[in-house]
């Protein structure tokens, strides 16, 4: 600071100084005018002699703050009588920085060891992706349930074609009410109708040849004992599932368009029948002559398991009343499969062989078993099918009176008669009723809304 | 999110609302609006109307026919007229609240820190059914520090003076919190009333409360002068004796002696204050001082008499009658950083 600064109005010389030279010069200035030691001030302002000092040496970072810094200022210049704003402005003006806000920043609590949000996110995403990625990569390797399942080979195909040019219609409620209604019993002989069309197929055809009456009760056994232990042969079915329906099929062109009913359960219900097989093993043993050696090879027992059902039928429907549908469609596989066995031979020689093999032999099993995937038709156990060529109620009871069946049957339904002496049959519709007895049409039995009772169900009184 | 949404729609605003001035700082855009805190009501068929708000109504303060009435809603840094009060906020927000937004403007209102419960609840009320989204509350000495730019969040001892119309606040802060505060209903209002109450007893004259602050403005002084009467000046009022208006002079000096009494009740609760203060903090204050904010502080050598009754140096914060204002509406721009300070009584 020059002499200058040092009189009477320093206010005035401040103004006119050079904008750098401090106000800290112009306070020091002002107070040796007045002729003042600094610790008079400090004494008279209690503002701490380092804090005046600083402020006259310029040096500002050593004032507690910049408001304190102001404050100081202004208590110093009022004291001097220096004119207070300007000489605060020009403090301002000089200190940089002096407008900027204290920075406020409030202690936080110290993180605990909780996982950072942001961590978590990361961790989350990694494990979406993950997933997705998994799920990706099966889906895209064909590791579906309906890849799984083996294209169906294309001779086979054609087949089905034909089939499909046979009975177009066939294939409707009644094909899949069967299959879903799997009661112990029916499912059993559904279950024993299928696996014949899989790699049984020559098996069964060699048991139709000879339906035993014996048989029939291991039917019910073999279905019954189905539930307990699915397991064992469960393998070698599976494979000839693929095959069934292909099967089935040759039969169809030359029987009725019932012959396509089974043919469409069969693909449904491959796997389920597949199991089945096996545990008819055991079951068979117990009663009918044929099981016991099948038991080694499931499938064969399946089919003398089919055979007796088209004779001795009465005892399932008695067994399982509920499922009257999934009996039908058993009938008309058996239908089919008694049309279909003289043809059957046609689809391969080798399952003729094995056809005439069992036909020839009570031992079923024993030709089954070595039967590969020889297409056969299904076993047609009863000799009479009732089929409704419209609605039509119809009530069967046996010899008792006991009502073996009854339903209000819709067109194109089909009942197979079990194979029992002395049912009768009554009907609403007489005329809407197409009985087949051994395969030949009999001619209506009345006509059409006429009421019949009592007829008599046994190929020979319906015979003309 | 929405709310962040609804942010950027609304001006939100902080208001200072003050016995004598309430001021308004919107957000972005600074202090707009500073106005005394008077309304004036009409009486019209019974119906009362609101006739004027701020500057207007202060200048019928005193001069008003038997159908209007201009009152000061405020007394003692809280509402003493809950009605009147919600009519003069809603009049400030309707005056600074963007009309293109339509979403209702975030506030936060300063109370006193020794309001009660009551008080704040009322407060918060008024300016909710003024038109706020959202009421927070922020305590006064704690917007005065942030307002003259204190190191409040700093584990160091600040001590500030908040002397405002109503009350004279009294805080140490620190670690952005307050240690201790302290709140004595003495502040201009009442220096005005001193100022009148002397003039009458010495001078049988009767001012207003308008002209008693145009006295303390002009020739109010904490002490008298060294030597001689000081300034002086003509004062008006009516005569108590003969019941006609008069004219007479007074000096400072005599000012300085009415107000002695309001000056030394907010020197005791400084001293008060400083007595309650852990050692620690003391220590800090008596290296930086005290810090005045608020329209007493500017009464001529108030920092000098406090700076001799406490011993210690005495700053007065720039702009200091604005310096609640500032820190509140510091706190809005903040509002993410500064929350802690803020009172919400939503949960």
């Amino acid at each position: 600071m020059t002499a200058s600064a040092e009189k009477q109005q320093p206010h005035l010389v401040v103004d006119s100084e050079r904008p750098g030279a401090g106000v800290g010069a112009i306070l020091r200035g002002a107070r040796l005018a007045r002729d003042e030691d600094l610790r008079e001030v400090a004494s008279a302002l209690r503002i701490r002699l380092p804090y005046l000092q600083a402020l006259e040496d310029g040096d500002v970072s050593a004032l507690p703050g910049v408001t304190y810094g102001i404050g100081f200022v202004r208590a110093y210049a009022a004291y001097l009588d220096l004119n207070v704003e300007e000489t605060v402005a020009r403090f301002k003006s000089e200190v940089s920085g002096i407008h900027r806000r204290t920075q406020l920043s409030f202690p936080e609590p110290l993180p605990g060891n909780r996982v950072p949000g942001g961590a978590l996110l990361l961790i989350v995403l990694i494990l979406a992706g993950a997933v997705y990625g998994g799920w990706l990569y099966t889906s895209s390797q064909n590791m579906s349930f309906t890849e799984a399942v083996e294209q169906v080979p294309q001779r086979l195909m054609a087949l089905l074609k034909q089939e499909d040019e046979v009975a177009p219609t066939t294939a409707d409620s009644q094909a899949t009410d069967p299959a879903a209604a799997v009661n112990p019993t029916v499912g059993g002989q559904q279950a024993a109708e299928e696996p014949t069309a899989d790699a049984a197929a020559p098996s069964e055809t060699a048991a139709v040849a000879e339906p035993t009456a014996d048989a029939a009760p291991a039917m019910d056994e073999t279905a019954t004992g189905s539930d307990a232990d699915p397991v064992p042969a469960t393998e070698t079915a599976t494979a000839p599932a693929v095959s069934a329906p292909t099967e089935s099929a040759p039969e169809t062109p030359s029987a009725d368009a019932q012959v396509a009913e089974p043919a469409a359960t069969i693909p449904e219900e491959a796997p389920a029948t597949e199991t089945q097989p096996s545990e008819t093993a055991p079951a068979p043993e117990a009663t009918t002559e044929a099981t016991p050696e099948p038991s080694a090879e499931p499938e064969s027992a399946i089919t003398v398991e089919e055979l007796p059902n088209p004779p001795a039928a009465p005892e399932p429907p008695t067994a399982s009343p509920p499922s009257t549908e999934a009996e039908m469609t058993d009938q008309a596989a058996a239908t089919t499969a008694s049309t279909a066995e003289p043809e059957a031979p046609v689809s391969s020689s080798a399952a003729e062989e094995q056809v005439a093999e069992a036909t020839t032999t009570d031992d079923v099993a024993a030709p089954a078993t070595t039967a590969p995937e020889v297409a056969a038709e299904p076993s047609t156990p009863s000799r009479i099918i009732v089929q409704a060529t419209s609605d039509s109620w119809i009530q069967v009871t046996d010899a008792g009176g006991s009502v073996v069946y009854e339903q209000l049957m819709l067109t194109g339904d089909i009942y197979r008669v079990p194979d029992r002496d002395g049912l009768k049959l009554t009907t609403g519709n007489a005329g809407a009723l197409k009985i087949v007895v051994d395969g030949t049409t009999i001619p209506p039995i009345g006509e059409s809304g006429e009421v019949r009772r009592d007829i008599a169900l046994t190929p020979d009184a319906l015979k003309p | 999110m929405f709310s962040r949404l609804l942010g950027f729609l609304s001006a939100d605003m902080a208001i200072d609302l003050g016995t004598a001035n309430t001021l308004v700082y919107v957000k972005g855009r600074g202090i707009v609006l500073n106005e005394p805190s008077v309304v004036a009501i009409a009486d019209v068929k019974g119906k009362k109307q609101v006739l004027a708000v701020g500057d207007e109504a202060k200048m019928m303060l005193g001069r008003t026919p038997g159908n209007i009435q201009a009152i000061r809603p405020l007394r003692d840094g809280v509402i003493a007229d809950f009605e009147v009060a919600e009519e003069m906020i809603k009049h400030f927000i309707r005056k600074v609240h963007n009309r293109r937004s339509f979403a209702s403007p975030q506030v936060i209102v300063c109370v006193p820190s020794g309001s009660t419960a009551v008080e704040r609840r009322a407060i918060q009320e008024s300016a909710e059914s003024a038109g706020a989204r959202r009421v927070f509350l922020i305590e006064e000495p704690m917007a005065a520090a942030i307002g003259a730019n204190l190191p409040v969040t700093e584990p160091t001892g600040s001590m500030v003076v908040d002397i405002g119309g109503g009350t004279t606040e009294v805080a140490v802060l620190s670690l952005g919190g307050i240690v201790y505060s302290r709140s004595v209903r003495v502040g201009g209002d009442k220096m005005d009333e001193a100022i009148i109450a002397y003039i009458r007893r010495n001078h049988n004259l009767l001012v207003g409360e308008g002209s008693a602050e145009r006295i303390k403005k002009k020739i109010g002084s904490a002490c008298p002068p060294e030597e001689g009467d000081g300034e002086i000046m003509e004062i008006k009022g009516r005569d108590l004796m003969n019941g006609v208006p008069k004219e007479l002079n007074i000096s400072e000096r005599q000012i300085a002696e009415s107000l002695a009494e309001p000056v030394g009740a907010i020197i005791e609760a400084v001293k008060v204050a400083l007595e309650q203060t852990p050692p620690e903090l003391a220590a800090d204050i008596v290296d930086k001082g005290i810090v005045l904010t608020g329209g007493g502080g500017m009464l001529r050598n108030l920092d000098y008499v406090l700076r001799h009754a406490t011993g210690l140096p005495v700053s007065i914060a720039d702009e200091a009658l604005s310096c609640v204002a500032l820190g509140t509406g510091r706190c809005l721009e903040e509002m993410r950083t500064l929350k802690n300070v803020l009172i919400s009584m939503y949960n």
